[in-house]
Order: structure tokens, then C-alpha cells, then sequence
């Protein structure tokens, strides 16, 4: 069952980037090229494969932010918001609070926890929003996402704006503030490990813990949850503090570990985790498997841009609409596939041989 | 007479499992035909196949002798075949009317036409039926939303009625009503296949019967000729005997006291929805007994179980084993006492989930099956393996789905789930609602032994003899107040009364204090 | 929202195993896989930037631009669009790896990613446009519209019949805002009583501008200066209609960044364009870098020499702007020539 559900998702990959390809190939690109292109950006050397790990990092975070709060029916839909105020958050501890004296260890470490919890912080009002006034949290986290946008870019023009200059940029992060780099010449930095060490844990909580079970419970039936005595708000609640939390610790990681100061434009890793959650499955190691295929997506992308056909910018997003869409037609008719068999077991134990 | 409807050696396979082998029927014109079955028997199978939802592998169907095939919905009600489900098919936001028309002959996109009218008022008068077909169906009861339906069906032409579990959600008056229209009907020479479990009404209404088994036609005769008991045993091949209540040892200690309990409705919660009927509710359960509280459908049920489940805040005072519950709402009861909920797949179970899973839904966050914070899956497997053997779940795999268990199945597992922590209160709600007869008493027994073990069950009941069989104390609910009655020293005929308001003046509103309580068995309680 | 739900339906510890080999695999794969060879001699550049390469403006003159001088150069070139500064320092260290010799970051916003990697290599350097500041290892290309836009200011107030006149742009950076004010200063030199307001919307909202101009054009005003970009269409539109519907007043719009004088929504009300000639910088600077000349500090493109300039629409010449104005606002362009 789950080996099938393995083949048709890896499946619907291939014929969503096939489906693409073809398209291109329409359009005048050489698909015989651009794979080529593609292997080298993504797979080929240990660069490209730093380069896809990098890349993959920031969505891992952003994926698991969706997947553990959808998880426990909590549709948060603002992990670009809680990532922008993570980001801006760890860029106010590094360059304003904390004194430059401080030591690399506890200041990095203060920094992410300082990320992640702002991220955090910031859910929370969405949750809380929703239980006291019954706002749905599907509409704050999104209207939540622009107030942060431009409460960030207020930020940027005044309290963090670099010394000297009058454009909306932070200062630079002090270099002993920055996460450690792996590999020179590339930007693998410790956060991807610190990522995996979050997805890590989040696979151990979902299936090992009461927690797990209750959120993954209340997500597939609310009413039944609340009926067996599960404390469903704050479980909601708890599961969205972590899920902003990675969201935050995702903005933080990308500010410390790969830019080093910020602008209001930090890419749209907070939607593009929705989609990687729901390519996952919303199970954290196939969160994690998907923020992969995403990572080594837009690493191969970035070559075939760069290179002399100059595939468009925007052909790997098509590439993932494509799969967002064949995942949805898959996730729907297996369901149905599921129920007709459920079906007929029952007809079976029904007639009395079930047993 | 020559037979309307004929059926020739149907077979209906699905995958390797045969739901119809080879069912051949008569039904004459004016008759009223009933089917009986237990859940899974083919009854629904034979009945979508008619209604054109299905299609038969192998068999014939004639219609007046000739042959057709009944290829959709639509086909069968160009046949003159009408179909009522049990579950009704009606647009809930539309008026009665509104809801014929989207079936009417030319289409949907007339609306509400003239000829629609006219031929629901026809039906309307000629079954002497006041009912409200401008109101949007939602807001109507269920017996009216049926009446629309009954209505839907024989305005499309019918010939041929078929009627679903039509009295499932029925009051006895409605259900005497009901099924004196169907007299009507037949009389006025129209067929009414009827579809039921109930055997009572069964009999006292069919010419014919038929009862499937497992597929297959075990008995087809006239209803006055064969006894319940010969039913009973063709239906499930064995003779049940429902368990009777053995009377608990009375006056221990309350486990649960409500008092002046009403819904607390704020402005914005209550938008949208019916007024609360609830008014002032005051009962009592105490340990080792069964407190049934019976009455119509919407006197109030919906609003106590909420009250009680803490899905809607109430004020009043709430007091559960012995701990006054200072927040109505807070839930944090839930752990302790165990809830049968109605809807078992709506509010019961999580339906993808294994057996495993759902059976520890209750307990998994106590030792030993969980440890700081920690599931100890390890565990559970031998608990539940003897839950299973102990409740007698069928199910081969207690890691498949619990969405491929039968009704009666899914049910043992709520019941084994919310037994298996003897929780000092239960409440119950409907709990053998659907199941078949086997199940039910199975069900039923369980209570029973959970109560004679101490515990102290509330139960609200749609079905009145096995709500009276298991009773040990009962209450009427009517309009949103709760009386106590003298049970068991009131008869049916009084219970019905006050069911539908009658000579509520002899009850008394609320519990009576602790001395009634003590002495309601020694005569009949003064009003 | 539909939700796939089918791998919930186990969640026991059995069915997550079987991705496991997969990680293995890529752990295994990152130490077997070896270092690549970067291999040819031909002079290797590429142009970066943040927004994208068919926006009609400083983006795509940009990109217009590199190709021209790879072409002339007979240089590799890989543009890459979209780019946010997060992205931008992996980028840049990519290339520095592969041995490009000159990197375009297109934008202020590259400078700090292009000195953070300018640290770390010796044989690539970095060309910034738009940016003022002096950073190590990195030449930044200081676009200056001060004085073309004081041109058009001066324009714009001879034009005026309201005394009323507008700026809108995309975002206040310092070079737009060098923009408003160039361009404040050249209208009071010619009436000082001008009003001048300034707003800020977007690169990229076209509605956004729109509904900017048209409020602006409700106000009276009767000039608008926009360097918008992208969203310049929004601007355009908002003068064509306003035209359209008040023949008897006139408003008329300045193009910026690239000649925007022929633009086909309103040209005949589009009086002139500050340009940023950015094949010409673009060419200065990859010329020294192939030669391994090029310093790193910051290069004024200005008017004298000859980047930022301002083209007026020749089919308002003559009528719009009369003779008598052409006249003057060759004088004061000697002057601010004179000044520097």
C-alpha cells in the first residue's frame, strides 16, 4: 500500500516533468540538453549537490511548518510571514541586541531561538485570533503574511536599516554570527543539518508521541478527537507554535547561514513549503524527500537558466505547479480507490466470513 | 393480477463477493411488498439496482412483463419507479417546492412551474398532508423533510414506491401515520416495496414479505401467514432472544447531577442556527443504573448531549462524579467518562485509522500505554487482541482501516473503546442505531453488564422498546423540558402520552430529591 | 482544501522506512561524486538580477545590455533573473568556483552578497549597478539621474499650466529618490512656486501605479515623472485615459531607466526620457575586467560621461516643447555640466 503510494507519487513527478518537458521541447528547447543541464546543476558533483542541499534546506523547514500544522487540521497557510518575521527577528538579535563581544556559540544559538521564536510568536496570533474570535486561521495566516511583509519593510527603512545608506536593507550579519560553512565556494552552511535534525525529530514526534498521535488524530476528525477527552484547542495551538517555529527558524537559517543581511525580498520559500508538505504527504521524511526533489529542482533549474539556451526563470515552478496538480488528482483517486475497498471488506465481514 | 414488477434470477457480484445471487420476485399491483434484512443481507444492493444505481450481472427485471433496463436514477424514475432513502436527498437550502422542481420531467431549469405545483398540491390533498413546501428543507423536521420526499417520488410519475427505512427517525405517531398512508397508497392502487428491519411494522403493514440472507432470498410468503419467530430465524438463521434488563440494586452514589442546565447562547454563536428548546435541565444518574431520557426527535436531545460533551457552553451546575465542573465547556471531563456518540463515523471513529489506533484513541495517553510522552505501541497489541476476542470484533487485522468493519463492528469498537476504562459515567446516544439485530443485542448486553459492574449510564434512545428494556429509570424529554417518570410502574400508553405532551401535569419537572429517588420503586410518586 | 490523507491512514514506524535508503544514497553520493574540472579560457561573465528580463525597463535594458557587450566581447554570458539577494550569494560563489571574470549584479541590493564573496576570490570581480557605496573588491556603478532629471523638472515646469507636477517611484532607494530630487530642483530653478509631489507604489503593480497616477492627475497635476519600470504601464495608462477624456488638458508623462519615448500605450504624451545608457557602462566596466584592470570603488555615471542622459520625444519636438524651451534647457544642461 504505502510502496504503491511510493511509485504513483514518483511517478506523477516524472510525468509532471516530462509533461513540461515535452512542452518545452515544443517551445524550441533541446530536452535532451536541458536534462543534461539539469543533472549537472542539481546531481553531478558534490557542488551541485551542496547547491540542491542549500537550496532544499530553507523548503524542508518551511514544508514541515505546513505539514505539522495540517497535520492536526490547522491550515496554516502563513509560513511566509512567520519566516519573514524569524528572518527579520534574527537579523534584529544579531546586528541591534546582542553585543558584538558575544561568543559565536551562544550567539548563534540565541539568534535561531530568537528566529524561530518570533516565528512562533506570530502564529500564535493567528491561533489566538482564532479562539477567541473564530477567525479562521486560513484567512489571518494569509493577511498575516502581507502585514508582516510590510511591517518587515517598515523595519528595514528604520530600526534595522544598515548605518549610511537610505535603501531598505538590514546592516550585515557580524561574521562571527554567521552559520558556519561547510564547503567552500558554496553556501552549505550547518542550518541544512540543523534542518534534517528538525525533521528528524518532528518524524519521531509525529509517530512515537501522544502529541503526534493527538494532532495527526484531531486532523483526520476533529468532532471524534474532542469527544475522547484530546484537548483539541491547545494541541491546535501547540501545533502551530512549532510549525511558525520552523517557519521562523527557516527565515533565520536563510538570513545567518546564506545571505547575511536582508532585504524584504527573501524568495517564496513560505508558499513553496505548502507544496513540498503536500508532495510529503505531510509525513516529515517525506517532507523531507520532497524538499530534496524541490532543492536538486531548482538547483538544475538555475543551470539550464544560466546557461547559453536560457531556459525561463520560471519553467521549475511550472515543473512544480504541474506535480502540485498530478499529486492532488493522485491523492484524490487513491482516496476513492481506498474507500471502495473499504467498502467491500465490509460487505465481507458482513456476510459473516471477516473473521 | 398480473404482476408489476417481476424479478428473474438477479445476480450482483462486487469483486469475489456476491451481495445478490439469484433473487427472483413478484410484486402485484397494489400491493405492499416488505423486504427484510440484516445489514449487509443485499436489501440495499436489490434496491439501488431498482432505483437504476446499480446494474445486475445477470437477471432480468420486468416492469408490467416487459423487459427494461434501469440504466441511472433517471431512466428509473421515467419507469415510474420513485425511490426514498433512508438518508433523504434533499437540497437542504431549497424549499420543498424547489426541490421538486430539480426532478420535474422538463428539467430543472424551469423552476418552479405551474405543473410542479399542481401536481404536488394533488399528492398533498389526496394524502391529506398539510405540509410546509415554501420553507427551505432544513428547517423542517424529518418527518416533514420525508413527507417532501414521499411527495418527490410520487409526483415523478410512481408507480412503484420505494420506501427506505422509513421509519428510522419517526415517532410511534408518525410511524402509525406513515404507515397508514401506505395503506392508502396500495389501496388507491399503487405498490410500495418496504424496506425495514423493524418486524412489527413489517407486519402490520405488508401484504407479502421477503427476507434476503447473506445474498439470498430465505423466505418469501404472505405476512399474516408466518410468525415473528420463523422471521426472525430466517433473517439470521438463529433465534436471538433480546436481552431483558435485570433491575440494578438501587441508590448508589450520583454520578452525575445537572441542574438548571440550559445552553448559554451569545449572539454570535447562536446566528445560523435553530433556537435552543432546551430549558432548565435537571437530572440525576446514579451508579449502577440506567437513566434513559426518551421523547420526540428535537425536544431537546441535541442540546443536552452537547451540554454534556461540553460542545456548547452552558449555564447551570454540572457535577460528575462528585466534581462540580466550575466551566461548562472546559472538556476536560471527557477523559473520564465515556461518551457513544451518535454518529459513530462522524464523531466516533477516525475512519482511516487502524482498529488499533482508534481502540487506544481513549486511553493511549495513560500508562502502560504510554509512557512520559512516549506511545508504548508495544503494548497494546496483546490489550487489544483481547479486547477483540472479549467485545467479538470481526475483523481479521486489528492494523487494517476501521472504515472496512460493518456498522455493528465499527460500534463494538466505540463500545469496547469507551467500556475498557470503566469509566464511572456513560452516556450513550443511540447506540444501536443501523445495527442489526445481532449486533444490537450484543450491544446491549455490554451495557448492561457495565452497569450491574457499577457504572452509571445515561441513555437517549430513538428506539422506545430497547430504550424500556434497558431502563432502569426513565425521563420524557418534550419541548426542552425533562420530566421523570414513574418507570417501571408506567405503561407504554402513558410514555407515548407524554411523548407528544399529554398529561404532562402528572410529572414533575426536573429530579425529585434524594427521597425520590430512594423511594420510586416502593409506588406511583404523588405529582 | 483538499489534503492528500492516504499516508496517514499508518502512522506506524514500519512504512517511514522505506525512505530511508534513499537519504543513504545521498549521503553516499556527496562523497563519492568528485570535484569538476572548469575547463576553456574564453572570458566568462554574468549578469544577475532581481526582477525579471521582459519587464520593459531597468531589467531587461540591463539584460539587453550584457548581451551586447558579451557579444562584442566575444565573451560566455548567463543571466539569471529573479534573483533575491538570499540567492545571490550562492550565485556569486558558483561563479566565482566556475572562474567567471566579471559578475553584473544589476541592483543595490547585490552589493552586499558581492563583497561578502569578493572576499574569497581573487580572479572574479564584481560590478554593482545602482549602488553608491564604496565597498572591498567590488565596483559599483553609480547611475546618477540627479542631473537628468533636473532637466526634466526644468521641462516639466515649463510645461506646466498648472503649476502642479508629480513623482512616482517604485520604491525609495536612493537612486529613485536622487531621481525626485534632481527633479524637484530643476522645476523650482524655472518656476519656484511649483508644487512637486512624490509617491512610492511598486516595480511590478501595474494597478497599483495606475491608480497612483490617476489621483494625482485628480489633484491637477499635470507632469508625472515616473521610474517605475515594469509597473510604468500602470502610468501610461492612467495619462492616456485622462487625455482621452479632457482633450483641453493635457497631461504628459517622462520615461526613465530606458527610452521609454515610444512606448505604444501614449508616446504622444510621453515628453521625454531620462536614459541610463547601460550598454555603455556595461561595456566600460567588462572591458577592463577582461583585461584584469578594473579597480574596485565606485564609477559616477553621469551626463558627462554620456550614460545618463536625456532624449527627448522628437515627435513633440515643435510643438509641445517649442523651440524657445529646447533652447533653454540647453543652457541649463551647460550649466549643470559646468558645475560638476
Amino acid at each position: 500500500m504505502f510502496l504503491l503510494e511510493i511509485i504513483f507519487t514518483v511517478g506523477g513527478c516524472a510525468l509532471a516533468a516530462g509533461a513540461v518537458l515535452i512542452l518545452l521541447a515544443l517551445m524550441g528547447f533541446p530536452p535532451g540538453h536541458i536534462l543534461e543541464l539539469w543533472y549537472r546543476g542539481a546531481v553531478a558533483d558534490r557542488y551541485a549537490l551542496a547547491d540542491t542541499l542549500t537550496k532544499a534546506c530553507p523548503l524542508l523547514l518551511t514544508g514541515l511548518a505546513a505539514a505539522i500544522t495540517f497535520r492536526a487540521g490547522v491550515f496554516n497557510i502563513g509560513a511566509q510571514g512567520q519566516l519573514l518575521v524569524g528572518a527579520a527577528m534574527a537579523v534584529a538579535m544579531s546586528t541591534r541586541l546582542l553585543s558584538p563581544h558575544t561568543p559565536p556559540l551562544p550567539g548563534i544559538t540565541m539568534c535561531l531561538f530568537a528566529g524561530a521564536g518570533a516565528g512562533a510568536a506570530w502564529g500564535l496570533l493567528a491561533s489566538l485570533l482564532e479562539l477567541w474570535r473564530k477567525v479562521p486561521v486560513v484567512l489571518s495566516t494569509i493577511l498575516l503574511n502581507f502585514t508582516a511583509l510590510y511591517a518587515v519593510k517598515i523595519l528595514l527603512h528604520s530600526y534595522l536599516q544598515a548605518h549610511g545608506t537610505s535603501a531598505p536593507q538590514s546592516s550585515q550579519i557580524p561574521p562571527h554570527f554567521c552559520l558556519p560553512v561547510m564547503m567552500k565556494y558554496t553556501s552549505l552552511h550547518i542550518g541544512v543539518l540543523i534542518a534534517a535534525a528538525v525533521a528528524m525529530v518532528a518524524e519521531f514526534v509525529q509517530v512515537m508521541t501522544v502529541f503526534g498521535f493527538q494532532t495527526t488524530a484531531i486532523g483526520l476528525n476533529e468532532a471524534a478527537s474532542r469527544l475522547v477527552g484530546i484537548p483539541v484547542a491547545a494541541r491546535q495551538i501547540q501545533a502551530m507554535l512549532i510549525g511558525a517555529g520552523c517557519a521562523g527558524l527557516a527565515g533565520a537559517i536563510q538570513i545567518l547561514g546564506v545571505a547575511h543581511f536582508m532585504t524584504a525580498k527573501i524568495g517564496n520559500y513560505g508558499y513553496a513549503g505548502i507544496a513540498v508538505a503536500l508532495l510529503g504527504r505531510l509525513d516529515p521524511m517525506g517532507v523531507a524527500v520532497a524538499a530534496l526533489f524541490f532543492g536538486a529542482l531548482d538547483a538544475g533549474a538555475q543551470r539550464a537558466e544560466e546557461s547559453s539556451i536560457g531556459l525561463p526563470h520560471e519553467t521549475s515552478n511550472i515543473i512544480k505547479a504541474v506535480i502540485i496538480l498530478a499529486m492532488l488528482i493522485i491523492g484524490a483517486w487513491s482516496m476513492r480507490r481506498t474507500l471502495r475497498s473499504g467498502l467491500w471488506q465490509q460487505r465481507n465481514t458482513e456476510t459473516g466470513d471477516g473473521a | 393480477m398480473s404482476p408489476l414488477l417481476e424479478l428473474i434470477r438477479i445476480t450482483r457480484r462486487f469483486g469475489n463477493l456476491t451481495a445478490l445471487s439469484e433473487v427472483s420476485l413478484r410484486v402485484n399491483t397494489g400491493e405492499v411488498f416488505g423486504i427484510l434484512g440484516e445489514n449487509g443481507a443485499g436489501k440495499s444492493t436489490l434496491m439501488h439496482l431498482l432505483a437504476g444505481a446499480l446494474q445486475p450481472n445477470s437477471g432480468q427485471i420486468l416492469l408490467e412483463g416487459q423487459k427494461v433496463v434501469i440504466s441511472s436514477p433517471r431512466r428509473a424514475f421515467e419507469l415510474g419507479i420513485g425511490m426514498v432513502y433512508q438518508h433523504f436527498k434533499l437540497v437542504g437550502t431549497q424549499t420543498g417546492m424547489e426541490n421538486l422542481a430539480l426532478f420535474a420531467p422538463g428539467g430543472w431549469w424551469r423552476g418552479v412551474s405551474a405543473e410542479v405545483r399542481q401536481t404536488a398540491d394533488r399528492w398533498r390533498r389526496e394524502l391529506n398532508w398539510n405540509v410546509e413546501m415554501h420553507r427551505p428543507v432544513e428547517r423542517l423536521s424529518v418527518s416533514e423533510q420525508q413527507r417532501i420526499e414521499i411527495i418527490k417520488a410520487l409526483s415523478l410519475g410512481g408507480r412503484l414506491l420505494i420506501l427506505d427505512e422509513p421509519t428510522a427517525a419517526l415517532t410511534p405517531a408518525q410511524v402509525d401515520s406513515l404507515l397508514s398512508t401506505v395503506r392508502q397508497l396500495a389501496e388507491r392502487g399503487l405498490t410500495v416495496l418496504l424496506v425495514s428491519h423493524k418486524l412489527a411494522e413489517i407486519k402490520s403493514v405488508c401484504d407479502r414479505i421477503m427476507i434476503l440472507r447473506q445474498g439470498r432470498m430465505t423466505l418469501e410468503a404472505a405476512a399474516d401467514d408466518v410468525s415473528t419467530s420463523e422471521i426472525i430465524t430466517a433473517m439470521i438463521g438463529k433465534d436471538i432472544s433480546l436481552p431483558t434488563a435485570a433491575r440494578a440494586p438501587q441508590g448508589g452514589r450520583s454520578v452525575l447531577e445537572l441542574e438548571h442546565a440550559e445552553p448559554k447562547h451569545r449572539g454570535r454563536h447562536s446566528f445560523g442556527r435553530d433556537r435552543s428548546v432546551l430549558k432548565a435541565a435537571s437530572l440525576r444518574v446514579n451508579a449502577g443504573e440506567i437513566a434513559g431520557i426518551c421523547g420526540v426527535e428535537g425536544s431537546g436531545q441535541i442540546e443536552l448531549s452537547a451540554i454534556l460533551t461540553g460542545e456548547t457552553d452552558a449555564a447551570g451546575r454540572l457535577v460528575i462524579d462528585g466534581i462540580p465542573l466550575t466551566k461548562f465547556g472546559a472538556r476536560r471531563h471527557l477523559k473520564d467518562i465515556g461518551v457513544i456518540p451518535a454518529d459513530r463515523q462522524k464523531e466516533g471513529l477516525i475512519l482511516p485509522w487502524s482498529i488499533h489506533n482508534n481502540l487506544a484513541l481513549k486511553a493511549h495517553d495513560r500508562r502502560p500505554f504510554s509512557r512520559w510522552g512516549i506511545l508504548r505501541r508495544r503494548g497494546w497489541s496483546d490489550h487489544h487482541e483481547r479486547i477483540k476476542r472479549q467485545f467479538d470484533i470481526r475483523a481479521g487485522d486489528l492494523r487494517m482501516p476501521v472504515v472496512g468493519l460493518s456498522g455493528g463492528n465499527q460500534q463494538k469498537v466505540i463500545v469496547a473503546r469507551e467500556l475498557e476504562l470503566k469509566p464511572g459515567f456513560l452516556l450513550a446516544i443511540n447506540p444501536t442505531r443501523g445495527l442489526d439485530v445481532g449486533a444490537a443485542a450484543f450491544v446491549m448486553q455490554q451495557m448492561l453488564t457495565a452497569r450491574d459492574g457499577g457504572m452509571g449510564i445515561l441513555l437517549i434512545h430513538d428506539d422506545l422498546d430497547e430504550l424500556l428494556r434497558l431502563s432502569d429509570r426513565l425521563y420524557v424529554m418534550y419541548a426542552g423540558h425533562l420530566y421523570e417518570t414513574p418507570w417501571p410502574d408506567a405503561t407504554r400508553r402513558q410514555i407515548g402520552a407524554w411523548m407528544l405532551g399529554n398529561e404532562l401535569e402528572s410529572l414533575r419537572s426536573g429530579p425529585r430529591g434524594d427521597d425520590g429517588f430512594r423511594d420510586r420503586r416502593n409506588g406511583p410518586v404523588q405529582p | 482544501m483538499t489534503i492528500p490523507t492516504n499516508s496517514r491512514t499508518n502512522p506506524t514506524r514500519q512504512s517511514h522506512r522505506s525512505v530511508y535508503p534513499f537519504f543513504v544514497l545521498i549521503t553516499l553520493a556527496f562523497f563519492l561524486t568528485g570535484t569538476p574540472v572548469v575547463q576553456g579560457r574564453v572570458f566568462r561573465m554574468a549578469f544577475i538580477c532581481s526582477g525579471s528580463i521582459t519587464d520593459g525597463g531597468w531589467n531587461q535594458d540591463g539584460r539587453d545590455a550584457a548581451v551586447k557587450v558579451a557579444k562584442a566581447l566575444h565573451a560566455k554570458l548567463s543571466v539569471l533573473e529573479h534573483v533575491t539577494p538570499i540567492r545571490a550569494t550562492s550565485i556569486m560563489r558558483d561563479f566565482c568556483r566556475r572562474h567567471y571574470g566579471l559578475i553584473i549584479g544589476h541592483g543595490y541590493e547585490f552589493l552586499v552578497p558581492a563583497t561578502q564573496v569578493a572576499r574569497m576570490t581573487t580572479h572574479t570581480r564584481f560590478a554593482i549597478s545602482g549602488a553608491d557605496k564604496v565597498e572591498p573588491g567590488v565596483t559599483t556603478m553609480n547611475f546618477d539621474l540627479t542631473q537628468p532629471s533636473y532637466e526634466l523638472g526644468a521641462l516639466a515646469a515649463m510645461i506646466s499650466r498648472t503649476g502642479k507636477i508629480g513623482f512616482i517611484g517604485g520604491e525609495a532607494i536612493p537612486s529613485v529618490e536622487a531621481c525626485y530630487k534632481g527633479f524637484k530642483a530643476g522645476a523650482r530653478a524655472v518656476n519656484p512656486k511649483i508644487r512637486v509631489a512624490q509617491a512610492y507604489t511598486s516595480w511590478d503593480q501595474v494597478g497599483l501605479s495606475k491608480t497612483q497616477a490617476q489621483a494625482f492627475i485628480q489633484q491637477g497635476i499635470d507632469v508625472i515623472y515616473q521610474n517605475v519600470d515594469a509597473a510604468s504601464q500602470g502610468v501610461f495608462e492612467a495619462v492616456k485615459s485622462a487625455n482621452r477624456r479632457h482633450p483641453g488638458h493635457p497631461v504628459y508623462v517622462f520615461g526613465c531607466n530606458g527610452n521609454q519615448n515610444n512606448n505604444p500605450t501614449c508616446s504622444r504624451y510621453t515628453l521625454a526620457s531620462a536614459v541610463i545608457r547601460l550598454d555603455r557602462a556595461f561595456m566600460h566596466v567588462a572591458i577592463l575586467a577582461k583585461a584584469g584592470k578594473l579597480k574596485a570603488g565606485v564609477i559616477n555615471e553621469t551626463m558627462a560621461n554620456h550614460v545618463c542622459i536625456v532624449v527627448l520625444n522628437p515627435k513633440l519636438l515643435g510643438r509641445v516643447i517649442t523651440p524657445a524651451m529646447e533652447h533653454r534647457l540647453v543652457v541649463i544642461r551647460k550649466h549643470l555640466l559646468a558645475a560638476k
